[in-house]
This record gives structure tokens, C-alpha cells and sequence, in this order.
């Protein structure tokens, strides 16, 4: 610690070249560690695992000063004013600058030219918002969800890395994986949907396909777990809002995710923005240390979100922006991002004695660990490649993945009569709704570089499908949310004059993600409206979802002969939405939430508990509506095929399962149909008696399983005691001995079941 | 047991009655003094004295509570009961009232069993035994906490009459969504206005003596948290922090145990995973060993049952010990004590002292009623006879049904109507008579109640009101239109009553929805083209988002349901007789989506504020707006008020020393008035978030056209404390803003410093 005092003084040209000696010294140290150790994922900040580097970043820090010090944890945008003067002064840890049509690589490499004349020359660190894609764009994350397969996940995530890297971004504020039960909530569409286990799965896939086997790569890039913990929980699903939830909630529902990212080795975790019981998370010590480092095991980076750490005065915890800095540092926020608060603070509040020193420096020393891992003091520019962007950035093959991802995607929520698919050799087709031939909302919200020009729109891609004399015709009809009518005779016309008519609706990708909360789930009514006209033509009408949450569609449903949900499919999704209507592909996603009936019923979710008067509809004093039914308009796990799948009763190795033993659990899966397709068989479990109420149902495994038809096959699922845990009455995971039900099927509202019971041990 | 141990006790028990036919209560108790009167050692010592003869059945016998039945002659009982009564397996009943009936059962339990421990006779009157007053979410809406005792105890006094002495009420559970049904039984939202209530129907509901014929015994339910049912569907489960749990759900309960309530009953929910009906957590760490509450716990119906699909016990067995060991003495209807209580204990799996300890509880209120010293003081058909409907009672519904209307809005004063005007009435409600009273409406009687119609004619006479239906509660059938927007037409103004049905609201009745049914709307939509100006009444249990609706109405007057003397209030009060004066005690919400909306939200890091340029990132919904159609707190009046800015007594107030906070209001608009002052505060920094407002006073006043006065509220320690981060209760040193006026939404503000 005295070197740091020394720090602060003028620096002689003796004490220069001992700084650069120890940081060469580091850099060439750094080299043969990084090979050697490509498994950082479970170590989390190698600081703590690795003396090579604990050393070198010890030596760097020990030449800071307090400023300098500072500066590392503070990330700031190009809107800062004086931020080039910052970096020159060596006064900050990164910038956030992923926006669109900025020439990133070119950015990057200015700003770390500018670190280079700094006085410690400590690289740069670039990160943004690199949620679904970085040039390539891929489906929402809700969309990602609905395929149930992970494997989506990491090889997109792993892609956006390759991209955002070769322009110099070497880590994402994704993945946001916030369990979310309330569709009013607009970020909903960032996350993976209402479910721990599949949540978790997800978090997990995210996690690897951006940091990949090793951080040290120069493809990979660090990711950010966000936002801990219960962001998804605001009241009233208004952004920002209060959370209110009790611990076992938190334990049950909403920590899983986060536990599975953190094993998975995910390097950086943000905190949420919102007062969870009335501490705001960017202050709170219990979430932050005592679960989150204590109990997860995390010794990575803790990065604020923009502006959270001086938003604790509009909290009302905090009557400065110095308090909230000591509140936020204290409970463990490394970063400050966006704000600037911590340099201005930090150092003051260091000298009074009102933070520790240590604390400060443990902050920094995760920041530099990063900061080596990822390569940067070996080559500040390793990532700012103007080679890199051109082979990397939107390449065919990423199209490619991308236009297969997205159909993956899709949820048949409807196929009446088998309206769907479509043949290509119709006569004509008609194309109405605002969604399309609007490329740039196909990307969804935060859809980094993402350019519209390069997107395919459902009309572009139903045009290139169709058979060369099928006739396609389009009508805009009316406007995402207005309340004009102008465009409705046109559409009508169209609609007329075609064999069927496929529309495009639903939201804009200004109508969900951040601060955009809805307190209606519905279709705007000028949508509404337009469908309600065309419909009335009397022509067959396939409607496309192109939306960011669960929509009340419950007019569509009755009406409407074929819906299939797209939620925002990215770069290839008029290819991929083409492919899927007329059976080049045959769909197979699931829902990842509820879709309510209304707006009303939220929130609505399949894990309920019993309670102690469970709907009956003989007995009027059963929990229930008096004006709508308590099942949901679509259940979670829902989603059809074009093929139908026949899943057996279900069989189990023993009904009397010996604590030790593995059970399991067989069905028979037929494809009935006429297509070869996928099915995505899932199993859920519910313990009839524990010492606290449990979940009707909880999904515990699932396997996608593609029949050709005809095809039988037969699926095993091992379940050990461990998938049975619980939080007890005390708090504890454990597994307690009782009757069990299991149940398989093709959707939550699972049919066939077995029981079996856990024996004592 | 040989007959000579049986003789000895028969002596036993007579020498003890007879010992306790002088008063057993000498002192009155207040609520200063409840505590005491819990303990009053001659009540201990005979309750001990009776339960150290008892047998095990006959003490699990008083820790059942069965529900007579009703036929078409009156209320009838299962004759398994019966047997259960003489065989002192059933110490209590519920569901009876009637002298005569009541006073037959009594006698077997007098006359037929051994230990002659007299039944107690339960029974729900929630807001009236046969007169009826406003629905308590009504009453709430009064802020008038002189009333509502009153209007308790007009009820309590009646119930009595007809043979019961334990009335299930009030319901004190806070309620945040105006999809639950049981909104309606309740006070609102507040935990402030809501304790006072609490405390106030206590006190209505039990006098200063429990033994008097003209108090019932009170049960403070539903234990707890039961008005935050996941989407506002009853029974459902309850999710929240310890937090939010003691910060605004716990309140009333403690308010009305603090009043001296002589019972609690368990709610149906869940809490967090636990069951209420098991829990220790609530019904011993915090009502009996932080609360002191000392009277007994009942399960609501069925409760201990309804474990086992909770999914926490396997059977009804396993329920019954759950329940005992988390402390609960009596079992409603289920009848899993009676059956299984004795093989519990001998099993080892429940404790003597854990039955004893129940039954002590049980023993100890039947004592307090005064029960053992006159079985029967509580059958009275000359009593009931001169109590039900009498023209106190009736004037005291009237009055209370006057001050439970909340004028909403009234363009160009609409409202009141007229001398001379032509009225057009029209809607589903406007010729009901049954809907009037409500939810849960005890032995009340709708066929002896006014309809609005009937009443409007009485007070503007007949040539002024014409009449039609326009369309039922629900459906589509549009065939009234025409002749309603005909009747309109002819008309000067119109008189709509809107709303839901009386089975839309309390147990079992949440809505998904809290619009108004479609056709009503339509309806109101005809009417509202005819050019005439509007009037809406709108009956309900529940706020009802009327975002579509309000812009076509030029006035609109909450009525909730009114009760048996509902209709010439309503009049009263349309009319001008009387100057509406009630304030909303629930937040209205604009759509159903709003949900959960409540005026002592948290700042959030994000505040929404509406000056300047639009902000984004920042806590909103993208088309529809933060702030509620109609703010708790607000109602207008036919007259109007000015708020001074608030005068503190000092800026810098002394930890411990007390805040005065006055200011004048002026009635300034051209008729007499009552206007309902509220103070709220925020703590401005705090070691946890704090609601941006409040409510820590009010204060009805009646000001005369022109008349000003001075209000002060003391603002005191416990005023300003909460609990902090660490849970401990206190206050915190730093700044606070003091708001007063006439609605959460419309305030005037003043700022000072609690200082160390």
C-alpha cells in the first residue's frame, strides 16, 4: 500500500521505465499463461486462482494512483465530454460505444491509440449492448428460449462474439437472464421466459457461446449476467418499478439462472436497477456479497448499470452522489457504468476514511485480471482487427446460421384444418400487415449493428419462395400503433384478390425492451381492426406474430384459421418465416411463457402452487374468476408441429424409488403425422405432500426428439434424488422423501403421468 | 369414571356456576386496558377450575365449531351436531340466528351435558345483522371512524339480540388489487386508514363490555396477508417480503388486536409456502409472542382441511397437527381436531399443554361474554323485535350510507340535481333492490329495501322521473337502448346507475377484468350522444376502471352498495341534501393493466415526472399513464376547499419531541360542507426505500359557505418511524417533506429536519 502513496507523486524518468518494465514484463508473462490455462470458465477472475497474474496485476496496481484507480472502475460513453482527455490521463477502465452506425473497429482502435499515451498504459476495455447479434441479427432471446435448445443459444452468442471482437468489443452486457412472469414487462424479450430450469439452461448456453472455451481467445468475449437479481419481478411489469418478493421466492424462482451462469463461468454480473424489499440492488450487501459472493462462489466483475450507482438518490437511500458511491462500492459494485460518479468520489472518500482503501483496490485488480485475461496488455488491439471485420462480419455462413435459428424459433400456435403450410404453387398470396416489409422491425429491440438493409422481410422472403407464377401481392394496411384507417380499403382489396392471405402483425421493436412496458397485452386496435376486416373477406387468413412478448390474442385465436408466433426473428426472418409457412421447415418451438387470455390474469404462470382451494368448476368457492377462466389462452410448453407426435402412458423403472437409485422414466414417442418433424417431449414433477407448498408442476428435463413419419422412438429420462431438491421450510435445498407424480408430455398441460415414491434414506 | 367421581363433578360444576353468576366483569375495560382484562387472574383461575375437570373429548370439543344449516322453516342442524352438542363434542356453533333456535341448542348444552359449558354462537355480520349499512370498503370511504363504530355496534347489538355473540368481522387485510373479491369487505389500501378502521369496528363490534347483551366478540381476520392473492384470484397464493408484510399488511391485525379483539381467524392463503392455517410464524412468533394477543385463533371454513391440497399435509390427521402446533384452538367446520386431536396426543405428535392452552383461550372469551353466568342472556326476541330496523339503526344506515359516497367528478356542477329538472333514470341498477346490500349481507332482508327508483320518485316526486332499464348487468342484449336514449332525449338530465352486481364482489368473486361490462358501456356510450348531461352512480365492490367511461359522463358519484337505507341516501345526496363528503380509500386505476396501483408507491431509480421533455428510460408504460383515473384520497364535494400552505411548528425537529402541523382550509365555494383533511409525510433518505407518501393523519371538518379553520395534526416519533434496513422499528435523522390537503393527489407541501 505504500507504493500507492508514492503513486501519486510526479513520476521520474527512472520510476517510467520501472512502469513499463513491470508491465512488459507482465505482457510477456501473460502470453504462455493464456495458452496454457484455456479453462478459466469455473475459476471465475483468475486473480484468485492464478499467481502469474495475481502478480502482475498487483505490480500495475501498486504504480496507480488513487484518479487512476478510480478511472478503472468507471466505463463511459462518447457522450462524456472530456472522455479523450480522460483516457489520455489514464482516468478510465473502458467505454461503452456499440451503437448503431458508428465504425466500431475504428472507434476502438482510436480510443485505445489515446490509452496508449497514458501515463500506465492501461488498455481499454470496449463493451456494449451485444444482446441477439452484433451485425448479423439473430432472434430475441425470448425467441432463442422458445426453441429449447440451447445449443442456439451458444452458437449465436458465439457468433456475436466473433463479430463484436473483430470491431474491438470485447465484452457484452448479456446475457440478461431474468426470469420473467409478467408480459406487461417490456424486457421480457431480452430474457429466457418464466421458467428456472429452462432459464438456467439457457444462462448457461449464453454464457459459453460468448467467453467460449477461453477468454484469451481473440473471438470470444467476456459476458455479463444480468440483471441480479429479480429485475423481472417489477411491480405492476412496469420498468424500473419496485420488487417485492420473499427470499424463497428469490431462492425458487429467480437466483437459478444466475447460479448456472456463474457456474458456467460467466465473467461479469450487473446489478438490477430496481429496490428489491426496499434496498435497491446497486446497494444492497445481502444480494450482491452475502449471495452472490458468498454463497455463488462469484469473484468476478460487478458492473453497475448506466447511471444505477447515482440513481440511489432518486431511490432515496442516498442524499449525494458520494453517498451513493460509498453505499454501492461498500455492498461490492465494482464499476461504476456510465456515470462517472466513482472518479469524481472515489478517491476523496478514500483519503476521509469512509471506504477502505483495500475495497478499492480489489475492484480494480478484478478490472486488470479481466483486462489480462482477455489479451488486452498483450495487445491492446488484438481486438480492433480492420482484417478481422471483414471476414467475420456477416459473412454467408452467419446468414446461413441465422436464417436457421430463426425458424427453430417459431411457435405454431394455431393450424385449424392444417391451413399451414402453404403450398408454393398457390395462385396468388396476399401479404398485409405493418410487419411485412418492414426490415428494421424484424431486428427487435437493442439490436446492436444490426442493419435494416440487410434484412430479408417476410414479403422478400415469401417472394423468393413461391413457385414463379405464384402471384404476390402486398398491402401495408395500417401502421404498427395508429388510429388511421386509411390504408384498410387497400388491404381489403388485396385480400380479395387472393387465394389466402398470410398478415404480418404485432409490435414494433419500439413497443418492448427497456422502458418500454405495456399495461396492455393486446394487439393495438387499429391491428385488430385491419384483421378483423380482412377476415371478414371470408379468405383463408394465416396471421404472423412478429412481437417481444406474450400477446392476449384471444380474437385471433377464435377467428383466425393459422397463427404463427415469430416473436422478432432477426436478419434472415423473412427467409426463415417463408421457410416455415410453406414447409421447407416444420416447426417445432415451444413457448418459453404463457400467453395469458388478458392482461388481467397476469400474473399467470404453469408452476402455480395448488393453494387450498383449487378450481372446481362444481364449487363456487374454489379460487377463480367470475368473468374468465384461470387457464391460460396458450400454456407454457406449448407449440405444434405439422406432424402430429403420440406420446405413451408413461413408464417408470420402479414406483418405490431407493434414495440412491436413479429413476426412470420412459415413453414412446410416434410420429402420427405426415411430416417428419421434432418434437420437444417434456417432463415435469410435483411432490404431493413437503413441509412447504409446492409447485402444481415443475419442468425438470426435456428432449427434442425429430420422427420421420411413423417413426417410434423410445425416450429415457434419469432423474436422481437431486432433481427432486427443494427449498425446505428452513430455507435449505434438500430432497425430502414423499409421493411423487411425474409427467411427460408435449406442453405443460401435460396428460400423462405416473407416481412413484422416494424412499427414505 | 365411576358414578361417584361423576357426582363429585356435577357438584363441582354447579358449585362453580353458581359462583360465577355474580358479574364476572366488574371493570370496563378499554382498550388501555385490554391486556389486563386478558389477564384478569378470576378469570384465569376459573377457567383453570373448569378445565381441570374436563375430559379430553369435552376439551377438544370446545375447540370445534360446526355451521347449523338453513331450510326453508329456518335454521336447522345436521342431527349428528346435535348428538356432537350433547356429547360435548361441539363447544361451538355458527351459522345460527335466531332466539329461539340459538336458545334450543343452548339448552342442550346446558341441560344435556356434563360440563354445561355454554355454546358459543358465531355468525358472519360483516356490515349489519338485518339493517344493513354500506359495505365496509364503503364505510371506509366515510373516514368517519365515530360512524363506523357506531354502525359496529348497531350491528353487534342486533346480532346479539338474535342469539350471537362472536361476530366473524371485521376484515382488516389490506387490499392492492381490485380484482379480489373481498376488496369489498375491507378498508382499502392503506395501512393508516385501515388500523383506525380496524381499531374503530372493534371497538363498535365490543363495546367496553363483552358481557353486555349488546356486544358480540370480534374476530380479526384473515390472518394474514390475505388481501395479496397472486392475480387478485381468491384462495390464491401470497408471495412478499417480510418487508412489505410487516410495513403494510400487518398493521390493521395489530390495531385490532391492540383494540382488544377477543379472536383471530386464520386466512386461507399461503404465505410464502406456508399455509397461514399452519404457521407458526404467524399464529405464535408473531400474534401471541410479539402481539400478546390473548384471546383464541379459529381456521377459516375448513382451513386445517385445505392443508392437504396445499400440498403440506397427506391427510386430514397430519393437518389437524400442523395447525395445533402452529397455535391454532379452534377448528371451523373441518372437524379434523374432533377426530383427530386424541390420537395426535397420543402419538406424542400434539401436547396437552398445547390443547389446554387452546381451550383455555376458548373457555376464557366464553367468560368474558358472560356466558356462565346467563347461558341465555343472548336470545331475546323482545330485544330483537325492538333492535332490527329500529329507527335508530335505520337513520344511522341512512347517515352512513350518505357519508360512504364518493362524488368522483362533477363538471359544471352537475351535481345536485336541480329543483324541478326532469330526470331520466336509467340502468341495470337503477330498479334493483337486491343488489343494494352487498356481499355477505347476514340475515339482512333486500325485500324490505327502497330501490333507487322508488327512492328518486319519493324525493323529486313521480312526475319528475322517467324511467328505463336500458340493458341488463351483462350480455348483449341491446333491445332497452332506444327506449332508454328516448327517455334521454325527453329529459333534462340523466341519472345513470352502472355497476356490478352484488355476487361481482366479496368471497369467491374476483374479476379478471374491472371495466365495466361492455354493454353497460355501450349503453352509457347512447346515452351520452344524446347531448344531455350525464350522471353516473356506479355501484360496485371494488374500484372500477373506467378510463372509457369517465369522459362521457359530466358527473360520477360512487355509491359502493349502500344497504338497507342505500337508496334515500342516494337521493339524499343527489339531490343536495346532503353534501357528499367521501374520500376514496382505494385507488382507482384507469385499466385493469395498471394493477397493482396505490398512491404510497416508491420513488424507483427512475421516476417518471411529466415536466419537461418526454424521458424514456424512465418508470412508465408506453400508452397509458402512471397516475391512476381517480387518486386515494380524493372525492369532491358539492362546495369547494382551499388548502394554506402547511405551518410546522419547527423546521428542525428533536428526535423525541413532537411536530405540529397546521393548516387553514377555507370553504369557498356555495354550499355547507365536510371536508376530509389528510396529512401524509415522506421520509425523504432513508436506510431502505421509502413510499413517496404516507397517509398519517386526517381529520373531518365541517366548515359553513365561507368558513375557514385551523387544522393541527401532531406528528410523533412513531408517526416518523419504520422499519430500517436491520428490521428494528425507529426513525431515521434526515429530511422530511409534510403534505396536507384533500387527496393524495392534491397537496400542499412544507419540509423539515429530524435531528439527532
Amino acid at each position: 500500500m505504500k507504493r500507492n502513496k508514492e503513486g501519486k507523486k510526479r513520476m521520474t524518468g527512472m520510476r517510467l521505465i520501472t512502469v513499463f518494465a513491470v508491465i512488459m514484463t507482465a505482457i510477456a508473462g501473460c502470453q504462455p499463461s493464456g495458452k496454457q490455462e484455456p479453462k478459466t470458465a469455473h475459476q471465475g477472475s483468475r486473480y484468485f486462482t492464478d499467481p502469474t497474474i495475481a502478480h502482475k496485476v498487483d505490480s500495475v496496481l501498486s504504480l496507480m494512483t488513487p484518479e487512476e484507480k478510480a478511472g478503472q472502475l468507471c466505463i463511459m460513453g462518447a457522450d462524456y465530454p472530456n472522455l479523450k482527455q480522460l483516457v489520455k490521463e489514464g482516468k478510465l477502465g473502458g467505454t461503452n460505444g456499440v451503437l448503431p452506425g458508428r465504425n466500431v473497429g475504428r472507434y476502438t482502435r482510436q480510443m485505445q491509440k489515446l490509452a496508449k499515451q497514458s501515463r500506465l498504459k492501461i488498455p481499454l476495455l470496449f463493451m456494449g449492448d451485444v444482446i441477439h447479434g452484433f451485425q448479423t441479427g439473430f432472434p430475441v432471446p425470448l425467441a432463442l428460449a422458445a426453441s429449447w435448445n440451447p445449443d442456439l443459444t451458444r452458437k449465436t452468442d458465439s457468433i456475436s462474439a466473433v463479430e463484436a471482437t473483430a470491431s474491438g468489443v470485447s465484452w457484452t452486457f448479456n446475457p440478461m437472464i431474468d426470469i420473467a412472469r409478467d408480459p406487461r414487462w417490456g424486457r421480457i424479450v431480452e430474457g429466457a421466459g418464466e421458467d428456472p430450469y429452462l432459464g438456467s439452461l439457457m444462462a448457461a448456453a449464453a454464457v459459453k457461446g460468448y467467453q467460449g472455451e477461453s477468454l484469451a481467445s481473440p473471438h470470444t468475449m467476456m459476458a455479463t449476467a444480468k440483471h441480479f437479481v429479480g429485475y423481472g419481478a417489477v411491480q405492476a411489469g412496469r420498468d424500473y418499478n419496485t420488487v417485492n418478493m420473499p427470499e424463497r421466492e428469490l431462492r425458487e424462482v429467480y437466483l437459478p439462472p444466475f447460479e448456472a451462469a456463474v457456474k458456467a463461468g460467466i465473467g461479469a454480473v450487473m446489478p438490477a436497477f430496481v429496490a428489491f424489499n426496499g434496498v435497491p440492488v446497486t446497494a444492497n450487501h445481502f444480494l450482491l456479497q452475502d449471495i452472490l459472493r458468498k454463497e455463488l462462489g462469484f469473484n468476478g466483475i460487478v458492473v453497475s448499470d448506466y447511471d444505477a450507482v447515482t440513481e440511489l438518490q432518486e431511490h432515496g437511500v442516498a442524499s449525494s452522489a458520494a453517498e451513493a458511491d460509498e453505499l454501492a462500492m461498500k455492498a461490492g459494485v465494482d464499476m461504476d457504468l456510465h456515470s462517472g460518479s466513482y472518479l469524481q468520489n472515489l478517491p476523496k472518500l478514500v483519503k476521509e476514511g469512509k471506504i477502505p482503501e483495500s475495497l478499492v483496490d480489489d475492484a480494480v485488480r478484478k478490472v486488470l485480471t479481466m483486462k489480462f485475461e482477455l489479451g488486452l496488455f498483450d495487445n491492446p488491439f488484438r481486438y480492433s482487427d480492420s482484417t478481422l471485420v471483414v471476414n467475420h462480419v456477416l459473412p454467408a455462413r452467419h446468414r446461413e446460421a441465422a436464417r436457421k435459428v430463426a425458424r427453430e424459433t417459431f411457435v405454431l400456435l394455431k393450424n385449424e384444418k392444417n391451413i399451414l403450410p402453404l403450398s408454393k404453387k398457390l395462385h396468388s398470396i396476399a401479404v398485409i400487415g405493418p410487419a411485412a416489409d418492414n426490415p428494421l422491425n424484424l431486428l427487435g429491440p437493442v439490436h446492436a449493428l444490426a442493419r435494416p438493409e440487410d434484412v430479408v422481410t417476410v414479403l422478400q422472403g415469401i417472394k423468393k419462395a413461391v413457385s414463379p407464377w405464384t402471384k404476390v401481392t402486398y398491402a401495408k394496411g395500417t401502421d404498427y400503433n395508429t388510429s388511421s384507417e386509411s390504408g384498410f380499403p387497400a388491404a381489403v382489396r388485396v385480400a380479395r384478390n387472393a387465394d389466402v392471405v398470410v398478415m404480418v402483425l404485432g409490435e414494433n421493436n419500439g413497443m418492448c425492451g427497456e422502458a418500454d412496458s405495456r399495461a396492455s397485452l393486446q394487439l393495438p386496435e387499429n391491428q385488430l381492426d385491419l384483421v378483423k376486416a380482412v377476415v371478414k373477406t371470408g379468405k383463408p387468413v394465416v396471421a404472423v406474430l412478429v412481437n417481444g412478448r406474450p400477446l392476449a390474442v384471444n380474437w385471433l385465436n377464435k377467428h383466425v384459421p393459422g397463427i404463427l408466433e415469430t416473436w422478432f426473428p432477426g436478419t434472415e426472418g423473412g427467409n426463415a418465416i417463408a421457410d416455415v409457412l410453406f414447409g421447407d421447415y416444420n416447426p417445432s418451438g415451444k413457448l418459453p411463457v404463457t400467453f395469458p387470455r388478458s392482461v388481467g390474469q397476469v400474473p399467470i404462470f404453469y408452476s402455480h402452487l395448488n393453494t387450498g382451494r383449487p378450481f372446481n368448476p362444481n364449487d363456487k368457492y374454489t379460487t377463480r374468476y367470475v368473468d374468465m377462466p384461470n387457464t391460460p389462452l396458450y400454456p407454457f410448453g406449448y407449440g405444434l408441429s405439422y406432424t402430429t407426435f403420440s406420446i405413451s402412458p408413461v413408464k417408470l423403472n420402479t414406483q418405490n424409488l431407493n434414495w440412491n437409485d436413479t429413476l426412470k422414466v420412459s415413453v414412446s414417442v410416434i410420429n402420427t403425422g405426415e411430416r417428419t418433424g421434432t418434437e420437444v417431449v417434456q417432463l415435469y414433477t410435483h411432490q404431493q405432500v413437503a413441509d412447504v407448498s409446492l409447485p402444481v408442476k415443475q419442468l425438470r428435463a426435456f428432449r427434442r426428439v425429430r420422427l420421420v413419419p411413423g417413426e417410434v422412438t423410445e425416450i429415457t429420462f434419469r432423474l436422481t434424488r437431486k432433481d427432486l431438491a427443494i427449498l425446505d421450510k428452513d430455507m435449505k435445498w434438500k430432497t425430502e422423501p414423499g409421493t411423487f407424480d411425474v409427467m411427460v408430455g408435449s406442453s405443460s398441460e401435460v396428460t400423462k403421468s405416473a407416481g412413484f415414491i422416494l424412499e427414505k434414506p | 369414571m365411576t358414578q361417584k367421581l361423576m357426582m363429585l363433578l356435577t357438584v363441582g360444576v354447579v358449585v362453580f356456576l353458581s359462583a360465577c353468576q355474580q358479574p364476572l366483569v366488574k371493570k370496563v375495560a378499554t382498550k388501555h386496558e385490554a391486556s389486563k382484562y386478558f389477564n384478569d387472574p378470576v378469570i384465569t383461575h376459573k377457567v383453570d377450575s373448569v378445565l381441570s375437570m374436563m375430559t379430553l373429548d369435552e376439551k377438544i370439543g370446545q375447540l370445534t365449531l360446526y355451521s347449523s344449516g338453513w331450510d326453508k322453516t329456518g335454521p336447522s342442524m345436521n342431527e349428528n351436531y346435535i348428538n356432537d352438542i350433547k356429547a360435548g363434542r361441539c363447544g361451538n356453533i355458527f351459522n345460527a340466528f335466531s332466539p329461539d333456535y340459538n336458545r334450543k341448542l343452548q339448552k342442550i348444552a346446558m341441560e344435556q351435558t356434563r360440563m354445561k359449558i355454554p355454546l358459543l354462537f358465531g355468525y358472519d355480520v360483516i356490515h349489519g345483522q338485518k339493517t344493513i349499512f354500506p359495505i365496509p370498503l364503503g364505510e371506509a370511504a366515510s373516514w368517519d371512524l365515530k360512524s363506523i363504530q357506531k354502525t359496529a355496534s348497531a350491528a353487534a347489538a342486533e346480532a346479539a339480540a338474535a342469539g350471537i355473540q362472536w361476530t366473524y368481522a371485521p376484515m382488516c387485510d389490506i387490499a392492492r388489487d381490485p380484482r379480489w373479491g373481498r376488496v369489498s369487505e375491507g378498508a382499502g389500501e392503506d395501512p393508516y386508514l385501515g388500523s383506525k378502521i380496524a381499531a374503530a369496528r372493534v371497538h363498535g363490534f365490543q363495546g367496553t363490555d363483552l358481557a353486555s347483551d349488546t356486544t358480540v366478540v370480534a374476530c380479526v381476520k384473515h390472518f394474514a396477508a390475505y388481501g395479496a392473492p397472486e392475480a387478485g384470484r381468491d384462495y390464491n397464493t401470497v408471495d412478499m417480503s417480510e418487508r412489505k408484510l410487516r410495513d403494510v399488511y400487518l398493521p390493521p391485525y395489530k390495531a385490532a388486536v391492540d383494540a382488544g379483539a377477543g379472536t383471530v381467524m386464520t386466512s386461507f392463503n399461503d404465505l410464502n409456502g406456508v399455509p397461514a392455517t399452519a404457521s407458526h410464524f404467524l399464529m405464535t412468533d408473531i400474534l401471541r409472542k410479539e402481539w400478546g394477543f390473548n384471546g383464541f385463533v379459529v381456521t377459516d371454513y375448513t382451513a386445517i382441511n385445505e392443508l392437504v391440497p396445499h400440498g403440506i399435509a397427506k391427510d386430514d390427521k397430519d393437518a389437524a397437527a400442523l395447525a395445533m402446533n402452529a397455535g391454532v384452538d379452534m377448528d371451523m367446520q373441518g372437524g379434523t381436531y374432533s377426530k383427530y386431536l386424541k390420537e395426535l396426543l397420543k402419538e406424542g405428535r400434539v401436547t396437552q399443554e398445547e390443547i389446554d392452552n387452546a381451550v383455555r383461550r376458548v373457555l376464557r372469551i366464553k367468560f368474558r361474554l358472560g356466558l356462565f353466568a346467563d347461558p341465555y342472556k343472548y336470545f331475546s326476541n323482545k330485544r330483537e323485535k325492538k333492535l332490527t330496523y329500529s329507527k335508530y339503526h335505520m337513520a344511522l344506515a341512512r347517515q352512513m350510507a350518505r357519508e360512504s359516497m364518493v362524488l368522483l367528478k362533477n363538471d359544471k356542477e352537475t351535481l345536485p340535481l336541480k329543483k324541478g329538472q326532469r330526470i331520466a333514470l336509467i340502468g341495470p341498477l337503477a330498479d334493483s333492490q337486491r343488489d343494494l346490500l352487498g356481499s355477505w349481507h347476514a340475515a339482512g332482508d333486500w325485500k324490505i329495501n327502497k330501490t333507487v327508483k322508488e327512492a328518486m320518485v319519493e324525493q323529486f316526486g313521480k312526475s319528475n322521473i322517467r324511467y328505463a332499464k336500458g340493458c341488463d348487468l351483462r350480455g348483449d342484449n341491446r333491445s332497452g337502448f332506444a327506449s332508454a336514449v328516448a327517455v334521454a332525449r325527453r329529459s333534462d338530465v340523466v341519472v345513470m346507475v352502472l355497476g356490478e352486481s352484488a355476487e361481482w364482489s366479496g368471497e369467491a368473486a374476483s374479476r379478471a377484468h374491472i371495466n365495466l361490462p361492455h354493454i353497460q358501456s355501450e349503453l352509457l356510450e347512447a346515452i351520452h350522444k344524446t347531448g344531455k348531461p350525464v350522471v353516473v352512480v356506479l355501484m360496485s365492490g371494488r374500484p372500477l376502471a373506467l378510463d372509457k367511461e369517465v369522459p362521457m359522463t359530466d358527473a360520477m358519484l360512487e355509491a359502493w352498495f349502500p344497504g338497507t337505507e342505500g337508496a334515500p341516501a342516494l337521493a339524499d345526496v343527489l339531490s343536495g341534501k346532503y353534501n357528499p363528503s367521501g374520500k376514496l380509500p382505494m385507488t382507482f386505476p384507469r385499466i385493469t393493466g395498471q394493477i397493482p396501483i396505490y398512491y404510497s408507491a416508491k420513488n424507483t431509480g427512475r421516476p417518471y415526472t411529466k415536466t419537461g421533455k418526454e424521458q424514456k428510460y424512465r418508470s412508465r408504460y408506453l400508452f397509458t399513464p402512471n397516475t391512476p383515473e381517480f387518486a386515494f384520497g380524493h372525492g369532491l364535494s358539492y362546495t369547494t376547499f382551499s388548502y394554506s400552505a402547511p405551518k410546522l411548528s419547527t423546521v428542525r425537529l428533536q428526535m423525541g419531541d413532537t411536530l405540529h402541523v397546521s393548516a387553514t382550509i377555507t370553504n369557498t365555494g356555495n354550499y355547507d360542507g365536510t371536508e376530509v383533511a389528510q396529512l401524509y409525510i415522506r421520509d425523504m433518505v432513508g436506510s431502505v426505500t421509502r413510499p413517496v407518501k404516507e397517509l398519517k393523519g386526517f381529520r373531518r371538518i365541517f366548515l359553513k359557505k365561507g368558513e375557514s379553520k385551523t387544522v393541527t395534526f401532531d406528528l410523533t416519533m412513531n408517526d416518523l418511524s419504520f422499519y430500517r434496513k436491520d428490521m428494528t422499528w425507529g426513525t431515521e435523522p434526515g429530511d422530511f417533506k409534510v403534505f396536507v390537503g384533500g387527496a393524495s393527489d392534491n397537496v400542499k407541501e412544507a419540509a423539515f429536519t429530524l435531528v439527532k
